[in-house]
């Protein structure tokens, strides 16, 4: 039902192509100003609200939540768009009109319900592991990646070509998780 | 199954509806399980949280390149005078072919006509009333427009929306029924209804098509004037026309 060329983009996506996240993001990115027009924000606003709608849809794909097309690539960008709109008017308090209103329910109920769309601020704790995280060698981050980012199963990593067989790749998980422990422990 | 299992299935998205019961019993009666599933579970919304700051740099850094080819557009304009006086004879020849073939509207079209994609109508796999707005936009999606025209037309009135009349516009307008496209067009605006600042827009790209000057000088003199809609591509439109 999605054109050809779409399917292409989400798999280039997912594989991480930097190409592929320029081209969606510049292909939107005037649409999405336009659209957002009519709700009176500050361009600078719409240009933040897009990169988030941006970042949320990503970690969607990324996480396995969105597996295949069911609506057009600019579709989600713009109901996500939207639902971020919403969500800032109503923290600011500005009057919602009805013809607004109509369109972030549809949204709400069917294309986003399978979304997680907060993106909540992080614990202490978590900043914490946020930090040690990032202070990993860049294996144990890939690693950790896919196993808590992608949610991917050790047959997956396997299939990826970078580690011999399973039991490599439970060990060397094992060892980049007492690495964080003693990070943190030692903090 | 160990805790460390029941763990990494759950993580991996692989826990089935018995695996999930016992996972759950087990976080109520199982303090060390607890503890293992939150720490793991923090640590998932940290990586998570790492990738999205990273990706929103990447996201800026996109636009930082947008803003600046935007920004050297616009001083490329500035200096046209002075690129066209130096380039004297390219600027002669440019003249020479205005005059010989006046405003290329074809390619003013082309250059200008994409259509609207579909924000109002999200498309979901589970839906289960298969409507004819939902079969409308699916082949409106899928670029069947002549599809997507005959199911707009059967909606039933209790299920009619403002919206639904562009997105049949655009569909005409894809099938190069001008005629069709330019009526739906104008009654959007003759009533005020949803997307008139749009419908004026693809009335001056119809109005280029059709070689008409007037309408189409009309068409965006009134989106300039009372809208931001488009409105740096229709005052661009406006000069080359002129």
């Amino acid at each position: 039902m999605i054109n050809q060329q779409e399917h292409i983009i989400l798999e280039d996506l997912k594989q991480g192509s930097d190409k592929a996240l320029r081209k969606v993001y510049e292909e939107n990115r005037d649409k999405f100003i336009n659209f957002a027009r009519r709700y009176n924000l500050p361009q600078d606003d719409v240009v933040d609200i897009y990169q988030d709608a941006y970042v949320i849809f990503y970690n969607n794909i990324m996480s396995g939540k969105i597996e295949t097309l069911t609506s057009s690539i600019s579709t989600y960008l713009f109901s996500v768009g939207k639902y971020l709109i919403f969500d800032k008017m109503k923290k600011n308090n500005k009057k919602v009109g009805s013809n607004f209103d109509l369109s972030i329910v549809r949204d709400d109920d069917k294309l986003l319900e399978t979304f997680e769309i907060e993106e909540q601020a992080l614990t202490h704790e978590q900043e914490l592991l946020r930090k040690h995280f990032s202070s990993l060698g860049k294996q144990c981050q890939e690693l950790l990646n896919l196993f808590y980012y992608r949610g991917f199963t050790i047959k997956d990593i396997l299939e990826q070509g970078n580690y011999n067989n399973e039991n490599v790749i439970k060990s060397a998980k094992s060892r980049c998780m007492k690495t964080l422990k003693e990070r943190i422990n030692s903090n | 199954m160990t805790n460390e299992d029941l763990l990494y299935r759950y993580f991996s998205n692989s826990l089935n509806e018995d695996e999930l019961i016992v996972f759950n019993k087990r976080l109520e009666s199982d303090a060390k399980f607890k503890a293992d599933f939150e720490f793991e579970n923090n640590l998932k919304q940290a990586i998570k949280k790492e990738n999205s700051n990273k990706l929103k740099e990447k996201l800026k850094a996109f636009e930082a390149d947008i803003s600046t080819t935007e920004t050297f557009k616009k001083k490329s304009k500035f200096n046209w005078r002075i690129a066209a006086s130096i380039v004297f004879f390219l600027g002669a020849s440019w003249f020479g072919y205005n005059s010989f073939f006046g405003v290329n509207y074809n390619s003013l079209y082309d250059a200008n006509f994409s259509n609207y994609p579909n924000t109002e109508f999200p498309i979901t796999r589970s839906d289960t009333i298969d409507s004819f707005e939902r079969k409308a936009f699916v082949a409106y999606e899928a670029g069947d427009f002549d599809n997507a025209i005959s199911n707009f037309k059967i909606i039933p009135i209790e299920e009619q929306k403002p919206y639904q009349a562009f997105y049949k516009a655009q569909a005409y307008l894809e099938i190069g029924n001008l005629k069709e496209a330019k009526n739906i067009f104008n009654n959007i605006i003759n009533k005020n209804s949803t997307f008139v600042a749009e419908s004026h827009w693809y009335l001056a790209l119809i109005a280029i098509k059709e070689k008409n000057k007037i309408e189409a000088t009309k068409q965006l003199r009134m989106l300039t004037e009372n809208f931001n809609y488009n409105k740096s591509k229709a005052e661009a439109l406006l000069k080359e026309l002129h």
